[in-house]
């Protein structure tokens, strides 16, 4: 048989060209494929033939031959337009007319559609990461894969040693950099360090990404001691003074010495940094060395070339092959790949990264989360619609009868949901204004994203809405397409089915199940929060007022507050209790093979008194000796050492970091220094007179305000260049606790949208059952039932589901929350209790009992003789 | 009045390089001009790899200024028994042609610059 050109290109030139002549023009095509196919393989033809004829389709031949074969020379072009005005105009009123329903859709559809707002904002956002380089396509990463025993990891990392490889040996590279992210300097000021985070890096740091310099040179980077500040960091200590050659104390760097600063940079990049140090012998060269291969956490290599990356790729493979040896003495197998710098966000999920990364898992995750609230609103907005078949029903049968096709019935309901759509989005938009600040601020790098609403984004959106419109407004079009017009005028069209398919309760049931655990979810956090601040911590908070001061100054005020009357006790400390600590230290073994990490405070010899904490043993005042530093250590940290020093565990002689050997003097009982969703860790006491920066006052008074311009005044007449600042430690606690309130908020958002959407499924569902039992409800009236018997008949069903939707509920919660309690907030409250539940669910019902009862009565309301009349 | 056909009018005047390459080459075929030979022979001759959209839009314009007609031939059974529609070159098109070539002789003839590759 003959081979025959794809028939399916015939059939699309019929249809777009209705009945311009082809005769010629298809002839002309099928020569082609024939000629094509004498030295070519049947799919090379096929494909030409289809690029021919996509070609053709869209000439200037095809436009001229349609326009000659039109009755008008508008009709042609304009006939959609049309169309679509109609639509509009018959959308409009249809909405009008239904405004109840109107105005539900667009609430329930808005609240589904901004979360997803949410998502596409923080995905449109990414996608626009580091695009203003200079050259951007042509920045690359080296990452690395390594491979042991079959299993393989990838890393944003790669190996030190390369540095000096590729710097030097490979050609065709325009600049290249290397960063070490291993650069956390805590600045040391009144009151709480400064920690912030940098890089280590090479000038050519500044010449291949466009963070400009305000002040100063790039060569600082290359001179030992010497920093460059991005300008929020500069503004943050020096405000509005110059800030060269400022000298910044630091807690793990010593003094460094700020050489330049940074203009503001858009925000709209991986790379995340206060500080910028260049590579000196102090830090980070001792890892890059030319041996190390192995161990590269933290190093980072970026390249420009415009080489196409393979061939990088081939000249790194083969430099790389040096570090074989280091490799396969791990058994490891590495490879070496390059990432666009445009594909690190959103991005594969890898090892060791380098900065602001959400990876592509996570933004799955984000839309799924979009999807869970997005799809009950859209299947809710169907299931309203096709229960209010019976309104619209005339007018479809008398668009049918006047010779409409089935597919003009299906795009007048999609222009419909599309329209009611892009209302909604304006609802979402609003949502979406008031909790992207939340949002941005719970998640891990969000300082990084702005959300603000640009063209471009609102277009996005809208598109959204468009595309959310037509999925969801396809449903219902088919349903209305398919009724015949004698049905739609004798209004039977849904006399057949009166009651709802197994999915619809399903569905309804899946919507009470999600809205219950969030609101079961927002009572356990609340109870967390409560028994939070009010629990004892092991210290004592009442009546303590913190004040930060400057470590030099600690003496000073320690003689000018001893004399006020009003202060019973006071102690000094490095951190205060109850707050998250930040330094830690090192506990090492006699063969300093294994360590412990533990967190110090540093404080004065009355801290343990004033503070009431209990002793276990020994003695808690603290001597300065010359010999060995005596130290308090806790419980945790006394077990610790016990275990791991079993040749001498009662010698108390332990030995830190640095070799520096201290004397254990006494054992604290464990207490929670730390917020209470920390574990107690091990913690270790040491006397350190220049770290104490906070002041701690017991305040015993009847008069507080006079007592604090009391202590204000004399502490501006002591140190008047530093502020007075003063707080309750009981407040501090308090806004430790302020990740519960974030939680809450968020729970209480989610809740909202699924209650709130729920309800009106649930609305949706009894308006379709009510409407379709008018006639059951008139006949049950006249033979003598009471409303109560009606109501049960009525809404019996959805109170059936509702009991389903608590017993899946109940426990599913129970066990994620007790779950989750036990592992992030180290449950400490008893997790989910009865009331949470019981309130929760009451809260819930009663919401749904609203929508099923109104509804009803409604219905019962009605002259049982006009429900019968028209039959 | 169709909106475009001020513009067809102004560009009645002229023709195109394309255009003329067209014209010449229907003139070659002479009555064994339509779409796939016409696309064929540029190929051969020009060497260049037109698209059948391509070719048979330039078509369409030629015959809206005048410049080209078209008939349709007999059914042929190589091509599903559709027609081919050949196309002849008007008194127009050749008058075209005509003041085409006399141009450029005379701008050759006029060049102050050595254009002869000898």
């Amino acid at each position: 048989m003959k081979e025959q050109p794809p028939k399916l290109v015939e059939r699309l030139f019929k249809r777009f060209c209705s009945d311009a002549f082809l005769e010629d023009l298809l002839g002309d095509l099928d020569e082609l494929y024939f000629c094509k196919r004498q030295n070519h393989s049947r799919f090379n033809a096929t494909a030409y033939y289809w690029w021919q004829a996509l070609r053709l389709l869209f000439s200037y031949a095809i436009v001229k031959r349609k326009r000659e074969r039109s009755l008008s020379a508008y009709y042609h072009s304009q006939k959609l337009n049309t169309m679509l005005f109609n639509y509009i105009k018959i959308s409009f009123r249809n909405i009008a007319k239904n405004k109840t329903f109107t105005i539900l859709n667009i609430i329930g559809l808005g609240l589904g559609m901004s979360i997803g707002l949410l998502a596409l904002a923080t995905y449109v956002e990414l996608k626009d990461f580091d695009h203003f380089h200079k050259d951007s396509e042509n920045i690359y990463r080296l990452t690395s894969q390594i491979r042991e025993n079959g299993t393989k990891e990838d890393f944003a990392s790669a190996p030190p040693a390369l540095s000096h490889l590729i710097g030097n040996q490979i050609t065709g590279l325009d600049q290249f950099v290397h960063i070490n992210d291993h650069f956390f300097a805590t600045i040391k000021t009144a009151g709480e360090p400064i920690r912030m985070s940098g890089y280590f890096t090479q000038p050519s740091f500044l010449e291949m990404f466009d963070f400009p310099l305000a002040a100063g040179s790039k060569r600082v980077l290359e001179q030992p001691g010497k920093v460059i500040l991005t300008h929020e960091v500069a503004q943050k200590l020096f405000g509005n003074k110059t800030a060269i050659g400022q000298i910044l104390e630091t807690e793990n760097w010593g003094k460094l010495q700020v050489g330049a600063v940074l203009k503001p940079f858009p925000k709209h990049t991986h790379l995340f940094f206060d500080i910028l140090a260049g590579f000196s012998e102090k830090n980070a060269l001792k890892e890059s060395n030319s041996e190390n291969w192995t161990e590269f956490y933290g190093n980072y290599f970026y390249l420009k070339s415009n080489l196409e990356p393979s061939q990088i790729e081939a000249r790194v493979a083969s430099i790389a092959h040096s570090g074989d040896v280091f490799f396969e003495e791990k058994n490891l197998d590495a490879h070496f790949t390059l990432q666009s710098i445009l594909n690190i966000n959103p991005g594969a999920d890898k090892e060791d990264p380098l900065g602001v990364v959400f990876d592509s898992p996570g933004m799955y995750m984000f839309f799924g989360l979009a999807l869970l609230i997005l799809i009950p609103a859209c299947l809710n907005y169907s299931n309203m619609a096709v229960a209010n078949a019976l309104k619209r029903s005339k007018e479809i049968g008398i668009r049918k009868i006047m010779g409409s096709p089935n597919s003009q019935i299906i795009q007048q309901f999609l222009v419909e949901t599309v329209i009611i759509c892009l209302t909604a989005v304006f609802l979402s938009i609003f949502i979406f204004n008031l909790i992207r600040a939340e949002l941005l601020s719970m998640l891990a790098g969000g300082t990084s994203l702005g959300m603000e609403l640009s063209p471009k984004l609102l277009i996005v959106f809208f598109l959204f809405a468009i595309i959310t419109g037509v999925l969801t407004g396809l449903l219902p079009a088919v349903y209305f397409s398919r009724i015949t017009p004698i049905k739609a005028l004798r209004k039977t069209v849904n006399n057949q089915k009166v009651s709802i398919s197994g999915l619809r309760k399903a569905l309804l049931v899946f919507q009470f199940v999600l809205s219950l655990s969030f609101m079961i979810g927002i009572g356990v956090l609340l109870k967390q929060y409560r028994v939070s601040l009010n629990y004892d911590q092991g210290f004592t908070r009442e009546n303590v007022l913190v004040v930060p001061i400057k470590a030099e100054n600690q003496q000073l005020v320690a003689n000018a507050m001893s004399t006020v009357p009003a202060i019973t006790d006071m102690s000094f400390t490095s951190s205060m209790p109850g707050i998250p600590l930040s330094r830690s230290v090192y506990f090492y073994n006699a063969k300093g093979l294994d360590s412990v990490r533990a967190r110090v405070v540093y404080t004065d010899n009355r801290f343990i008194d004033h503070m009431d904490i209990d002793m276990e043993w020994g003695s808690s005042n603290l001597f300065e000796s010359q010999s060995v530093e005596q130290v308090l250590v806790n419980q945790q940290l006394m077990n610790r050492l016990a275990n791991i020093r079993e040749e001498n565990a009662d010698s108390l002689l332990a030995e830190m970091n640095g070799g520096k050997k201290v004397q254990i003097v006494g054992v604290i009982k464990d207490y929670n220094h730390e917020p209470l969703n920390q574990r107690i860790e091990p913690m270790v006491l040491r006397l350190g007179e220049s770290e104490l920066t906070y002041a701690l006052f017991t305040i015993n008074t009847n008069d507080l305000v006079s007592t604090l311009s009391d202590i204000e005044d004399r502490w501006d007449s002591l140190i008047p260049e530093t502020p007075f600042q003063a707080s309750f430690l009981n407040s501090e606690i308090e806004k430790a606790y302020s990740f519960f309130i974030i939680g809450i908020k968020i729970f209480g958002l989610l809740a909202v949208l699924a209650i709130t959407i729920s309800c009106l499924g649930l609305l949706g569902m009894v308006i379709f059952t009510t409407e379709n039992r008018k006639k059951e409800v008139a006949i049950r009236k006249t033979l003598g039932a009471d409303s109560m018997r009606l109501l049960y008949a009525l809404s019996g069903l959805f109170f059936k589901m509702w009991g389903i939707a608590l017993f899946i509920a109940i426990p599913a919660s129970y066990l994620y929350y007790d779950k989750i309690m036990m592992s992030i907030y180290n449950k400490f409250s008893g997790g989910v209790g009865f009331t949470e539940v019981a309130i929760s669910s009451l809260l819930t019902l009663s919401l749904g009992l609203v929508a099923i009862i109104t509804q009803s009565t409604k219905v019962m309301r009605t002259n049982p003789a006009e429900n019968l009349r028209n039959d | 009045m169709l909106p475009n056909n001020t513009n067809q009018a102004s560009m009645k005047g002229y023709l195109g390089e394309f255009e003329e390459l067209v014209l010449l080459t229907i003139a070659n075929l002479d009555k064994e001009a339509y779409g796939v030979a016409i696309l064929q022979h540029i190929d051969a001759s020009a060497g260049r790899k037109l698209s059948l959209g391509a070719l048979h839009s330039t078509l369409a314009r030629l015959e809206e200024k005048g410049f080209l007609g078209s008939y349709l031939g007999k059914p042929t059974a190589t091509r599903g028994g559709r027609r081919k529609r050949y196309f002849v070159l008007t008194s127009e098109g050749v008058f075209a042609l005509n003041k085409m070539k006399s141009l450029r002789d005379q701008l050759w003839q006029g060049s102050k610059v050595n254009l002869s590759l000898k």
